[in-house]
């Protein structure tokens, strides 16, 4: 149970990391290149702070549902030379891991410095912290870390596979292949779907190192005060048939969330001041 | 005779053509009954059949509708249904009026326009509600439902069983009205043509209640032509129809497929346009325009049992036609087979007439011939028919006639005949006169005078013997002064003498001339017997002159000889000129001889 806690905080950390710290709104532009695509793509901007709720609802393919909500905090650090950004996770369902807080610093990926976890679980009525990245967000959820994370894109080799149009809306699909294998990202290669107008990838297939299809990813995004959000988000196992709704509601931005809430004792208090 | 012949059968023509016309008019009359009755008879059964048939299918919507309404308060009921209403409602958790509005509204422009991929459609399709609703779905008739979704409180869609043609749904009708300002109410639609499935869609409308308050709204989009033809199979023939109209007079419904501008009759409307059921005739069927349809009709009751922002404020009826072919069909088969059993009777008719009006026509050609043969003189021809009827006593009539008329043809030869016997008497007369006259006029002398005149008139009046009975100067009696013709010995002068005596004292004593056809049965001279060499007839005939008898002339017949009356005439104006003669005999006499004595009476 414990483990499980300490995916879902990891998976709420990373969804804090969505934003990347480019801050060039996505416009939209001809006879670009792969590497450039996806940089655009991937740096979109998420605003400086936000706070939401995040409702997770995981159907089983017997139709079994199960549903988990949490509230987020996150700070973007962009002009920091180190962090690169803080997530303040509190669980606020099922009832049984009510009280739950987590709490992750990311860093610059030029620091090549792994995230410091914390966890707050009430019935230790303490900070610890966590020493390891989970496999997956929370059990059952399809989500691994790097699902959610804007992966740096000079880390990948890209590839124009081509332009698609789906329900009148025209993509770029293109393929990216890690360059060098990485413990904490286990994926053959994934492939986006990338609007042409906006450069939002509202499709994600990850593939497996040996070229199957593990899951697919679907997201509709939101335009709060010129940041790009993630508002609804879809994930489906193709192996499992389970499937993952992520809703993200009561989103505020840019409301000027302060260092000092990203601490322990937050955590402990269970209370943004 | 070719005329006769053709007017005689001109005569059978005529009744064979008045017997089939009697009877064709009688034929027409049979059939216009049969049709007339026939046709009340069945419009009374096939309207009572049509409004029950209405009735039956009217109750059937009532049926379906509120039990679809049912099926819809049951899903809104659902777990999955509650909780993922209420679910997608805590996503508009901290954001204004306006920004809720804004953010669905985008979605909706994004649902309708570039979709792209689009992890609400696929959280709509892919969601335990959803899954819920399609199994529901799967349970029924295959294509009644157009779709079946729910919306949360802002009118989004949350689950569908196929994609919706919109995201948001917060503005049309069905869902206000079911919504209702979050009091919720059932909403139960008219029939409309659907922009989304272009087909005639009936929608069922119900909220979403938690708490007392909706929450959502369930939509159940019927498919008409599905929801109603498996309402409305129930049939009574082959080419009957149930049809579904509003008050509007749209056919909202119609196995044969029609267009939603095709309205039914504004006259027809009113007529059925009513609370209760029944059934009309009318020209102005849907299907059958311009022909007499019979038309059942009844009110859908639910329609009026539901608010007035149910079905667009309108009422629903129930229609009911048929082919007026197969609705009549009965009676002009009815008549068919009547008809061609009346052409059988027609032929039977013209056979029958044939026979009957040739035992008709005989009697009347034989009448004919009957006629024509009298007509041309043959007065003992009979006509012979023995039929019973008018034409036998016609036909005794005309014997009665010809027997007449031979009678009087023959009285009429008979009076020729007597008229010319009369005519020929006549001249036989004036010649025995003027024969008489003539010998008298020659002598003077009585001997001869009386001679002549004896052997003149015994010759005329074919008689056997004569005899002049005068007084006899010499021996101053009567006594036979002259004969002709007798032997006269004494014997019988002496019995003739006294039988002359004996009549010519009648004679003179009347003047007249006397005669008896038979003298031995002439009780007038009994007493005297007459021999069989005698004669037994007699004529006294007074020859006169100045009214005195100065003779008498006896003519004797031995065998009967009776005279006319004529010829008694004809001897007493003889007797009278020889009278005349006599006496001028007499009177040269008495010049010659100066003593001669006067005669008297």
């Amino acid at each position: 149970m414990l483990l499980k806690q300490i995916k879902m905080l990891y998976l709420l950390m990373v969804v804090g990391i969505i934003g990347a710290t480019v801050v060039t709104p996505p416009t939209a532009a001809a006879e670009l290149t792969a590497d450039q695509i996806v940089a655009k793509s991937e740096g979109v901007y998420p605003g400086m702070d936000a706070q939401s709720k995040l409702t997770f609802t995981i159907r089983d393919p017997d139709g079994k549902e199960r549903k988990v909500i949490l509230r987020r905090y996150w700070k973007n650090y962009s002009d920091d030379e180190d962090i690169d950004s803080k997530v303040l996770v509190f669980h606020e369902y099922p009832p049984d891991t009510k009280g739950t807080v987590f709490m992750v610093w990311t860093y610059k990926a030029t620091k090549h410095r792994p995230e410091e976890m914390w966890i707050y679980l009430p019935i230790l009525k303490k900070v610890q912290k966590l020493p390891e990245h989970p496999d997956e967000i929370f059990s059952g959820a399809n989500l691994k870390p790097a699902d959610m994370i804007s992966r740096d894109a000079s880390l990948d080799k890209h590839k124009l596979l081509r332009e698609e149009t789906i329900e009148n809306q025209l993509y770029y699909v293109i393929e990216s292949v890690p360059k060098e294998n990485n413990p904490d990202y286990n994926y053959g290669k994934v492939v986006r779907w990338i609007k042409k107008n906006d450069f939002l990838k509202e499709r994600v297939d990850y593939y497996s190192t040996d070229g199957a299809l593990q899951k697919t990813q679907l997201i509709t995004w939101k335009n709060l005060k010129n940041a790009f959000i993630w508002e609804k988000v879809i994930i489906k196992n193709v192996r499992t048939d389970v499937q993952t709704i992520l809703s993200i509601s009561d989103v505020e931005i840019d409301k000027g969330l302060t260092d000092k809430i990203f601490s322990e004792r937050t955590m402990i208090s269970g209370k943004v001041r | 005779m070719e005329n006769s012949e053709s007017k005689r059968s001109g005569l059978q023509k005529r009744l064979i053509i008045s017997t089939l016309a009697v009877s064709f008019f009688a034929g027409l009359m049979v059939l216009g009954l049969i049709y007339y009755t026939g046709k009340s008879a069945l419009k009374e059964t096939i309207g009572a059949t049509f409004r029950e048939l209405a009735e039956t299918v009217s109750n059937n919507i009532d049926l379906s509708v509120g039990h679809h309404i049912e099926e819809s308060r049951l899903l809104t009921s659902a777990q999955s249904i509650l909780s993922s209403v209420e679910d997608a409602n805590l996503l508009y958790e901290g954001q204004t009026e306006d920004e809720i509005k804004k953010r669905i509204l985008e979605i909706e422009t994004r649902w309708t326009g570039a979709v792209g991929v689009n992890a609400y459609l696929f959280e709509v399709l892919n969601n335990r509600a959803t899954d819920y609703l399609k199994e529901f779905m799967r349970s029924g008739e295959q294509g009644m439902h157009n779709i079946i979704m729910v919306t949360n409180e802002r009118g989004a869609v949350v689950a569908a069983t196929t994609k919706p043609g919109h995201y948001y749904y917060g503005d049309q009708k069905w869902w206000r009205s079911a919504y209702n300002n979050s009091i919720g109410a059932i909403y139960v639609g008219d029939v409309h043509i659907s922009d989304e499935f272009g087909t005639k869609t009936f929608d069922i409308a119900t909220p979403v209640i938690k708490g007392g308050k909706a929450v959502g709204v369930l939509l159940m989009s019927h498919n008409v032509d599905i929801f109603f033809k498996a309402i409305t199979t129930a049939k009574v023939g082959n080419t009957d129809h149930v049809m579904l109209a509003n008050s509007d007079g749209e056919l909202l419904f119609s196995p044969v497929p029609t267009s939603k501008e095709h309205k039914i009759d504004k006259g027809l409307l009113e007529d059925i346009a009513k609370e209760q059921s029944g059934w009309i005739t009318t020209t102005a069927d849907v299907h059958y325009p311009g022909k007499q349809s019979i038309v059942g009709y009844s009110p859908v009751r639910i329609t009026y049992t539901l608010g007035k922002d149910n079905i667009d404020g309108k009422r629903w009826y129930v229609l009911t036609s048929q082919d007026p072919k197969e609705t009549f069909m009965p009676v002009f088969s009815l008549l068919l087979r009547i008809g061609i059993a009346g052409l059988f009777g027609a032929g039977f008719i013209i056979v029958l007439g044939y026979l009957n009006t040739g035992k008709i026509i005989r009697p009347v050609k034989e009448l004919q011939k009957g006629a024509d043969i009298i007509g041309s003189g043959d007065l003992d021809y009979r006509i012979t028919i023995n039929t019973g009827d008018e034409i036998e006593d016609l036909a005794t009539k005309f014997n009665d006639m010809s027997a007449k008329l031979k009678l009087f043809y023959i009285k009429l030869e008979e009076m020729v005949k007597e008229r010319t016997r009369e005519l020929e008497q006549r001249s036989e007369e004036i010649s025995i006169l003027y024969s008489i006259v003539t010998t008298l006029n020659q002598s003077l002398d009585i001997e001869r005078t009386f001679s002549e005149a004896l052997k003149t008139l015994i010759d005329v009046m074919k008689a056997d013997a004569g005899a002049i009975w005068m007084l006899d100067n010499r021996r101053r009696a009567f006594a036979i002064v002259a004969s002709a013709g007798i032997d006269l010995n004494q014997a019988r002068e002496q019995r003739l003498s006294e039988l002359f005596e004996y009549i010519g004292d009648k004679i003179i004593n009347t003047g007249k001339p006397w005669t008896s056809e038979n003298l031995t049965v002439d009780e007038r001279i009994e007493g005297f017997t007459v021999s069989e060499e005698d004669y037994i007839a007699i004529v006294g005939i007074p020859l006169k002159s100045k009214d005195k008898v100065l003779a008498i002339m006896y003519l004797l017949n031995k065998n009967i000889r009776a005279l006319t009356s004529r010829e008694e005439n004809m001897l007493l104006s003889i007797g009278s000129h020889i009278g005349i003669a006599v006496e001028n005999s007499l009177l040269f006499a008495k010049l010659l001889r100066h003593d001669e004595p006067e005669i008297t009476g």
